[in-house]
């Protein structure tokens, strides 16, 4: 959150922070292997064919762990916060944050929704779905 | 039982002091390090034909690989370079193939890290840059820390169990004059768990340390290193696992919360042993977590029986396994990519019966390893007091 993410992206990566410039989920999704698979890469990690492509995503998954940070690496994160792997469609998981004001509530297998409301606009994190409901309602 | 092994030994060790900040140079440490090693194994610069190293200038070439330079500037000819990552462990192995081909005679291996640290920032290697970890605020403890949150959900472990593996090694850190934290102790399982939260469910500590400071050390034949001073410690076998880059795709533990299993069956195979025949255990004790998981991989317990094992066994010096006995990652010294050579140095030193206080007495076997599930890779050693120096005394 000290910089754009998308200064750091590859040829490979381009669409993905281009499609969360515009809010938008997408992800590499292989039509022979009928999966997805995350980083992009060159190939598809399946099959090694080249041709695939970006569709998008559902922005719902569920926790597959995470952990509550209360030393940040670096200056620029506001601690604590959650860094949690969030499972989304099959062969698509993020490394992301999970907003939640109450700590103790998360836990491993909470379904996830993707919000774009954390401190960089362009950055997919997520929010526990009970919590997304509450906010928008 | 006969070894397609190599027959090669870890002549020399050398570590310079290890510290918070020593004031010197990557270079000028890793130089230390390396006369040291090459006078602990009654050996000149000339003896060496092959090096593995990373060449941290100043001076120097841009250009790969840097183990070169380390022969210009010792001033030698050189028939085997390679700029190995980590150091530790694949180093040595790489050193026994080599000279088992017969490709060269005599390693250095030489890593560490000095007058690279800067204001209150966690080490770099410890935040490696990506564009689908950093923005995020993941940085290594991090993916450490989401591996061991997800075995204490699969295997409903208490976590509070796992504080004593923690003090236990920093104890040993504590009595050794040469730790970080010699001294600071001792510490009591409740002393871990009341230190500050960094990332769940790790407190500080229950995580390893970031400092400077060079290890060294010389590879080469079993023959060869009968003419050194100190008892001959042989390499028995090995093996690495690579699951996926480190630091970049999410570590998930049903993927990788074995890895070293492979690795390690091939190693004991290699070896002719079982992991109840080892005297001695260095592991790589980057959190608490992980020594537990890693003697799961290394099949001395089953999967997710670690915290049963490690409590029964004990990793003290009175235990069935003494584990860490310099301190380890946690309380001896972590030098970035050169602190997998520490854990076998000390392995050496216990085969050598020159662990002073913390020696484990008649110890013949030990086993060292480097990385973890976290970082998606891992890899082991087993070392043993060579049937050779009772054939030459």
């Amino acid at each position: 959150m000290t910089q754009s993410p998308s200064a750091a992206a590859t040829v490979f990566s381009q669409p993905f922070w281009q499609a969360a410039s515009e809010q938008r989920l997408i992800r590499p999704w292989c039509a022979h292997c009928q999966i997805s698979f995350f980083p992009p890469a060159l190939c598809c990690p399946h099959c090694l064919e080249t041709g695939w492509t970006w569709i998008d995503s559902s922005g719902i998954g569920s926790i597959y762990s995470f952990t509550r940070v209360f030393r940040a690496p670096v200056a620029g994160f506001e601690t604590p916060y959650v860094v949690a792997i969030v499972d989304l469609e099959p062969g698509f998981s993020l490394i992301t944050n999970v907003l939640e004001s109450n700590f103790d509530q998360v836990r491993i297998g909470d379904e996830v929704e993707v919000d774009w409301a954390g401190s960089m606009r362009d950055l997919p994190v997520f929010r526990r779905a009970s919590a997304a409901g509450r906010r928008t309602s | 039982m006969t070894s397609s092994f190599p027959r090669v030994a870890i002549a020399g060790i050398g570590v310079t002091e290890q510290r918070k900040s020593l004031g010197t140079s990557t270079l000028e440490a890793c130089l230390s390090a390396t006369k040291m090693a090459l006078a602990d194994a009654g050996m000149s610069v000339h003896d060496v034909d092959g090096v593995m190293a990373r060449w941290p200038g100043p001076g120097g070439t841009v250009l790969k690989p840097g183990s070169v330079d380390w022969a210009e500037m010792l001033g030698i000819p050189v028939r085997w370079v390679s700029d190995t990552y980590p150091q530790g462990i694949p180093a040595v192995l790489e050193a026994a193939a080599v000279i088992g081909a017969g490709l060269c005679n005599t390693v250095l291996i030489v890593g560490g890290q000095a007058g690279e640290f800067s204001g209150n920032d966690v080490a770099p290697y410890t935040r490696p840059e990506n564009e689908f970890v950093a923005p995020w605020g993941a940085f290594t403890a991090a993916h450490f820390a989401m591996i061991a949150e997800r075995y204490l959900h699969l295997y409903q472990v208490d976590w509070s169990r796992f504080a004593t593996v923690a003090a236990t090694i920093r104890n040993f850190g504590h009595l050794n004059p040469d730790a970080l934290m010699y001294g600071r102790g001792p510490y009591s399982a409740s002393d871990i768990l009341d230190s500050p939260m960094v990332a769940s469910p790790f407190r500080r500590l229950d995580l390893c340390l970031a400092n400077e400071g060079a290890a060294a050390m010389i590879i080469t034949s079993v023959e060869r290193a009968l003419d050194s001073p100190a008892p001959v410690v042989e390499v028995l076998g090995g093996g690495c696992e690579w699951f996926r880059q480190q630091y970049v795709g999410p570590a998930r533990y049903e993927e990788v919360g074995m890895i070293g299993e492979d690795a390690s069956r091939r190693a004991f195979s290699q070896a002719g042993l079982v992991p109840s025949d080892i005297d001695v255990a260095q592991l790589y004790d980057v959190n608490t977590f992980e020594v537990v998981r890693q003697f799961e991989a290394l099949g001395f317990c089953g999967q997710g029986e670690g915290i049963d094992f490690v409590t029964s066994a004990g990793l003290g010096l009175d235990g069935r396994i003494p584990t860490n006995t310099d301190g380890g990652l946690m309380s001896f010294s972590h030098i970035g990519w050169g602190a997998p050579s520490l854990r076998v140095v000390e392995a050496v030193r216990q085969l050598r019966h020159a662990g002073a206080d913390r020696q484990v007495p008649g110890a013949e076997t030990a086993i060292a390893a480097g990385a973890g599930a976290g970082a998606q890779y891992y890899n082991v050693v087993l070392l043993g007091r060579s049937r050779a120096n009772q054939a030459q005394s």
